[in-house]
This record gives structure tokens, C-alpha cells and sequence, in this order.
């Protein structure tokens, strides 16, 4: 719970950190001196919340977030590879689990093409391959909610699988950065909590991934200023291996009939985002919106019972349903240590859609968020971040109920 | 009086003048060189230096950094960081580091897209002169 003791706690710990290790900022970085570096960064803290969702349990007490190891050996002129390990503890069993979050072989034909094959970050925005597991490169301690990992419930498919096409070309006036791929079309898992899965293995159907980033460097008196647009299409299938509910509680009604229709759908999604960031001298102002455009099809019910599909199409979940998503996060460097920060996001997904309900943060929120950052040398920081989330919807699986977190984070690099 | 005030103000301008000119002066004082038949102009050279190209293998001159990073307009710091983000996010190998201008010029002659910097081209070097 949160508590007046808990704040104590977080605002002693915050303090006493920046007072007593400020004095290590002139701890030496160095660039590579030889062989191949292996890099990695970790974050624990400290966190509570108001919440009485059992889901956000994770953030309450001590944390350990992420072990992220990645490495990209010098492999040559043209040859190129990345690999990112990252090592996690899991939701619910508390277990670690490793994951490949990013295994790519690439070649560079010339500046203007690389190809690479293998698992990437979605190119998608800007936050997605700016920071992902990179808790020290970003600024504040939560990434937006609806930005978040697979595996954590975020909501888009962040990761994928398959060939990624990216380059650049100068211009007097500026950079032109290029990015085209597919990949194997993401599916729903169906394991606690349904979220959505990137299929590293393989592909579950057909349907391939499809999307492109285009983003646009500014010169001269707008450096350090970027502009971009990204598009994604795939098509995603759900189909559970536990009782849900049914199509009619895709309309938000909450009332579940668990373990006794199935429902099955395919989504189309297609997804628009436009981003603006700047970044340059003590300012940091980062922008993005999401636009959807999703079309259900095939949503039928099936009895467990008899095994029978049952066609039990609702209305009011098929069709075209439009959501938006964004952030727009403001911070200030008063220095190369120090940084406030503030954040505004929210998801206005459609209820009515079941890309969205069906994921357990599918619900329509809004999130604001206040913060500071101390870099205690090059290599760490210390962070502090207020947030309260408002839902403005409940799903069967998520009782929507609104909640402030506070949470400390203390995170590296290597 | 006025005339000790003019000339106090035209020490300052004299002096900041001649700081600026040195500053210029010592901004310039590298050399940029490439591999031979893979000359890159000034703009490539920047943009190879600030992260964003893939092909070029860029190499940096311990001794002479602070000069690049005045060419650069950046600090030890911003550098850093820009080239930790950048392998980070696009796998892009940072600058493998040589502590003067004979191993700078050995890398740039055994590396096809080899581009680096220094103070002077020895005599003799295998490289060609870039970065114009």
C-alpha cells in the first residue's frame, strides 16, 4: 500500500544516493581499446502503489528488473551482428527467464543499405528503438504503458522476426533515415494474461508483418531535432488455449463466461505513428502518437464441451475500430547529473476492438507522470518517478482500477 | 579616462580575437585520412564521426581526441554517450581507439573503409588525405 513510510523510505533513499555518490562523476568511460566489448545494463529499485489489482503487485517492495547483456563484435567491413540477452524475472512465478531480445546478422552494402535478418526491434516511433531494455539511456524509470514489453502486457508487437532493410542519405539540409522489413505476423498468447506474442520461432499463419520508418534529421539551427513516420500492418490471430471469455464481453462487458466459449478472431491491424523529438543541449522533449485502424474478422465462440465451433459473430467487435495512443515527455538537464522530468500518455483504445480487449493493458488510460534523474557518473543513475494511472474502462481479465506508483530505481551500465 | 576605457575595451576585443583564432587555429590542426581509393569529404567525415554511417571503420587518436571533439563542436562526454546510444541501438561498432599517429595510419591502411586522424601524414603513408 501506499503510504506516508514508503514515500519516506524513497525520498531518503533518492537523497542520500545523490549526496553520497556524486562524488564518483569523474569516474573514467572509455571507448574500445581492443577487442569486443560486452555491454550490459541492470536496474533494481524500490516501488510502491495504491493499486488492489493483483497485477501491479510486481511493483511493490524491491525490484530487480533486467539483466541485459548485448554485444556487437567488430565482424568485419561489411559483415555485422547483434546479439542482446537479456535476463528477466518473470510476472507472476518470479522465476528468471532468458530471452533472445535481439539476435541479428547483418551485411552493409554501402551506407545508404544494411540488411539484416534475424530478431529486431520493431522500427517503430521512437521509443521502441531508442531505449527498450536500455533503462540507463532513458531519462525516466517507466517506458509509456502502452510502449512496453510483450512479455510485461504492453500492447504492440515491439519485437520482430524477419528481414529489416534500413540506410541513410545526407543532405546539405539535413539526414534522411530509411527503414523497411517484414517479418513472421504476431499472434496472442493466452498464458496468465493474454498479451501478445512476436512468434520468434516461427510464423502461426500467412500473414506476414509489413512496415516502414522514415525519420528526418534536422541541421543547423533545428539540430538535434527529428521527425518521423512509421507504418505497420500485419494480421493477428488469437486463439486461446483457455476459456476467456466470449465475444460478447468484447463489447467491455465484464462479465466473463469463463471455460465455456472459447473465441476465436483475427485482427487486422495497421498502425500510423508519427514522432518529434528533440534532443539538444539541456532539453529533452520527446512526442509520439499511434494511430489504429483495426478490423476483427472470424470472431467465433467454441463450445469446449463438444469441441463444435459455434458461430457467434458480434456485431458490435467486427468492422473497423479506431484507437489512438501517445506521450509527450518534457525534461530539463540542469546539468550533464540532473534532470526533472514530466510525462503525459494515454491509450483511447476502443473498447469494441479485440486486438485491445483482448490484452490485459488493452483498457483505455491515461497516465501522468513526474520525475527526476541524478547521474551519479556516466555509468549510473538514480531515478524518482510519481505516476498516477486513470482507466476509463474495465475487461474481464482487468478490473481497470486506477492507481499512483511511486518508484526508485537505481540503474547501471556496463 | 576615456581614452585608458577605450583601450582596456580593445585589449578584451585583442585578446578574445586572438583566442578565437587559436581556437580555429587548433580546431583544424588534424588531419583527416582515409584508405586509399575511399576518400570521404568533410560532410562524410562528420557524419561517420557523429554515428551515422554504417560502412566507414573509424578510428580514433588518443592524443589527438580533444582536437576532434573540438571539430566536432561536442564534449568528452556527449561523445561518448552519442557512440554508447548508437551501439546500443544500431549495433554500430564505436571507434576503435589508437594512441597515436602511426597505429591511427596502420589501421586506416589495413582497413578498406579505414578513416582516421592525425596531426601530420608520416612520410611514406599508404593513405589519402580526406575530410576536404
Amino acid at each position: 500500500m501506499f503510504t506516508k513510510v514508503h514515500l519516506r523510505i524513497l525520498l531518503l533513499l533518492f537523497v542520500a544516493m545523490t549526496a553520497r555518490m556524486s562524488r564518483g562523476f569523474a569516474a573514467e568511460e572509455s571507448l574500445i581499446e581492443g577487442g569486443t566489448p560486452l555491454r550490459g545494463m541492470a536496474d533494481c529499485g524500490y516501488g510502491t502503489d495504491s493499486s488492489t489489482d493483483l497485477h501491479h503487485g510486481y511493483a511493490r517492495g524491491v525490484f530487480c528488473n533486467n539483466l541485459d547483456f548485448y554485444i556487437a563484435p567488430d565482424t568485419g567491413t561489411r559483415v555485422r551482428f547483434l546479439a542482446e540477452l537479456n535476463l528477466e524475472p518473470g510476472f507472476s512465478d518470479q522465476g528468471i527467464g532468458i530471452d533472445t531480445e535481439r539476435l541479428q546478422v547483418g551485411y552493409t552494402f554501402s551506407n545508404q543499405l544494411t540488411a539484416w535478418i534475424g530478431r529486431f526491434h520493431t522500427p517503430m516511433g521512437f521509443y521502441v528503438i531508442a531505449y527498450h531494455h536500455g533503462s540507463l539511456l532513458q531519462t525516466a524509470v517507466e517506458k509509456p504503458r502502452f510502449l512496453d514489453w510483450e512479455d510485461h502486457y504492453g500492447v504492440l508487437p515491439v519485437h520482430t522476426t524477419g528481414i529489416w532493410l534500413n540506410g541513410q542519405q545526407v543532405f546539405s539540409a539535413g539526414r534522411l533515415s530509411y527503414m523497411a522489413y517484414g517479418g513472421n505476423g504476431s499472434k496472442m498468447n493466452d498464458d496468465q494474461f493474454t498479451n501478445i506474442d512476436m512468434n520468434m520461432v516461427h510464423d502461426d499463419n500467412t500473414n506476414m508483418a509489413l512496415g516502414a520508418r522514415l525519420t528526418w534529421f534536422f541541421n543547423g539551427a533545428l539540430d538535434g531535432l527529428q521527425v518521423g513516420l512509421s507504418a505497420l500492418a500485419e494480421s493477428v490471430d488469437y486463439a486461446p488455449q483457455m476459456g476467456k471469455g466470449t465475444a460478447s464481453s468484447w463489447t467491455g462487458n465484464a462479465n466473463a463466461n469463463h471455460n465455456v466459449n472459447d473465441t476465436f478472431f483475427s485482427s487486422k491491424i495497421s498502425i500510423m505513428a508519427l514522432h518529434a523529438v528533440y534532443e539538444s543541449g539541456p532539453w529533452e522533449f520527446l512526442n509520439e502518437f499511434y494511430n489504429f485502424e483495426n478490423s476483427a474478422e472470424n470472431i467465433v465462440g467454441t463450445d469446449n464441451t463438444s469441441g463444435t465451433p459455434t458461430q457467434t459473430t458480434n456485431s458490435a467487435s467486427t468492422g473497423t475500430k479506431n484507437s489512438t495512443a501517445g506521450y509527450t515527455q518534457l525534461a530539463y538537464w540542469v546539468d550533464a547529473r540532473w534532470a526533472p522530468y514530466v510525462r503525459y500518455e494515454w491509450g483511447d483504445f476502443n473498447t469494441k476492438d479485440p486486438f485491445f480487449l483482448g490484452q490485459y493493458n488493452g483498457l483505455p488510460y491515461i497516465r501522468s507522470a513526474l520525475g527526476g534523474r541524478y547521474n551519479l557518473n556516466d555509468q549510473s543513475a538514480v531515478k524518482l518517478e510519481f505516476a498516477t494511472t486513470h482507466f476509463k474502462a474495465s475487461s474481464f481479465e482487468n478490473p481497470g482500477n486506477d492507481y499512483n506508483q511511486v518508484r526508485f530505481d537505481y540503474a547501471i551500465r556496463f | 579616462m576615456k581614452n585608458k576605457m577605450t583601450s582596456h575595451y580593445a585589449a578584451k576585443l585583442l585578446t578574445a580575437s586572438l583566442l578565437l583564432l587559436a581556437n580555429y587555429a587548433f580546431a583544424s590542426d588534424i588531419v583527416f585520412i582515409c584508405h586509399k581509393g575511399n576518400a570521404l569529404n568533410a560532410k562524410e567525415i562528420r557524419t561517420a564521426y557523429t554515428a551515422y554511417f554504417d560502412e566507414p571503420k573509424i578510428v580514433d587518436n588518443k592524443a589527438l581526441r580533444p582536437k576532434l571533439l573540438q571539430y566536432l563542436n561536442m564534449s568528452e562526454h556527449q561523445y561518448k554517450k552519442m557512440w554508447e546510444k548508437q551501439y546500443f541501438r544500431r549495433a554500430l561498432t564505436p571507434p576503435v581507439v589508437k594512441k597515436d599517429d602511426r597505429e591511427v595510419v596502420d589501421y586506416v591502411e589495413s582497413h578498406d573503409a579505414g578513416v582516421g586522424y592525425v596531426a601530420e601524414v608520416p612520410h611514406g603513408a599508404d593513405v589519402e588525405v580526406c575530410g576536404k
